[in-house]
């Protein structure tokens, strides 16, 4: 597996599981999570400085070779996505940008027509663009049109840790695109995160299911395993499925059958 | 004079630099990017940077988010 490299946005990648920052109980964990996961890009979110309180900034935890990918997190149109990924980009850490245009506070649902107009800009800017969207063909390939360097759909509702609910609809992506897809939002299990690299899925982001876990840094490890494990398996090409029983010994030079206990 | 911060009117002495004004707010200019009245000024221009009566700026800075 040495050289199964993904590379994106002009960087090599030996993991594909990418990690976020949000929700941690301790952002201390962070650091550690990194490096039992093995996560090589990261993504982070812009907010006003709280001006009442010297909070600690996040940036301390983050391991100096993580690939950063700012979110466009509380951009509700794509002129606000196009506005704050303008903002991450002049912090001087790397042109990468999570497009996540989103109006819906119910489901966090993201807009593809306003993430497909905000991809296109920033992809004219020179930004390596990762938009968040629904797993649908057609805004699939409208983002591909736009420049997106990956396209990023949702497996369910952030944060809900329910699993591949649109397992269907990211197969077909995977089929049809040539971007590399990359499962975000709501995979809740390394088993879930395993089964989309099974499915041919370049990468998975993983953020709740890691923050929120009783002891973070395993279960990162747990998810770096799972990932990898996927890959794997996609790679080695699963063997074919069947309805009836496929005996897997010989079904020759058994022992005579005439012969009773005693 | 009044400069708008983040949303709050706050009062500073003329004469201030965007640099003096990040420092005498306790926060640290390398991990800070600025909008002044909507436009992006990159941290090596904060010293270079004047303020002025009415100003608009935000203050904005990575957090945890996935």
């Amino acid at each position: 597996m040495e050289h199964d490299i993904f590379e994106i946005g002009g960087k090599r990648l030996s993991s594909r599981l990418f990690t976020g920052t949000g929700k941690y109980g301790s952002d201390s964990l962070i650091s550690a999570v990194c490096e039992a996961s093995g996560s090589q890009v990261i993504t982070v979110a812009l907010r006003r400085v709280d001006l009442d309180k010297s909070a600690d900034n996040v940036m301390r935890h983050i391991p100096g070779h993580m690939t950063l990918l700012p979110n466009t997190s509380g951009a509700r149109t794509a002129g606000e996505a196009v506005r704050i990924a303008r903002l991450a980009r002049a912090m001087g850490c790397g042109n990468w940008i999570k497009i996540e245009v989103i109006s819906d506070n119910r489901y966090l649902l993201p807009d593809g027509y306003e993430t497909a107009r905000a991809t296109e800009i920033l992809a004219k800017e020179g930004f390596v663009v990762l938009p968040y969207m629904n797993p649908d063909l057609y805004v699939a390939r409208s983002l591909a049109d736009a420049g997106a360097a990956a396209i990023m759909p949702l497996g369910a509702p952030i944060g809900t840790n329910r699993g591949l609910r649109t397992e269907e609809m990211i197969r077909i992506l995977i089929e049809e695109m040539d971007l590399p897809i990359i499962v975000d939002a709501g995979i809740g299990t390394p088993s879930q995160a395993c089964q989309a690299m099974e499915m041919g899925a370049a990468a998975c982001l993983v953020n709740t299911a890691i923050a929120t876990a009783s002891d973070p840094v395993l279960m990162g490890r747990a998810f770096g395993r799972a990932v990898a494990a996927g890959r794997e398996a996609w790679l080695a090409g699963p063997g074919a499925v069947a309805t009836l029983a496929q005996a897997s010994s010989p079904l020759t030079g058994f022992l005579d059958q005439t012969g009773a206990l005693s | 004079m009044n400069i708008t911060v983040n949303g709050l009117a706050l009062d500073f002495e003329p004469g201030q630099t965007l640099h003096d004004l990040i420092i005498s707010m306790n926060l640290d200019p390398s991990v800070v990017v600025a909008e002044l009245n909507h436009d992006i000024v990159p941290g090596e221009k904060f010293a270079a940077t004047g303020l002025n009566a009415g100003d608009r700026l935000e203050l904005l800075s990575f957090v945890g988010g996935g």
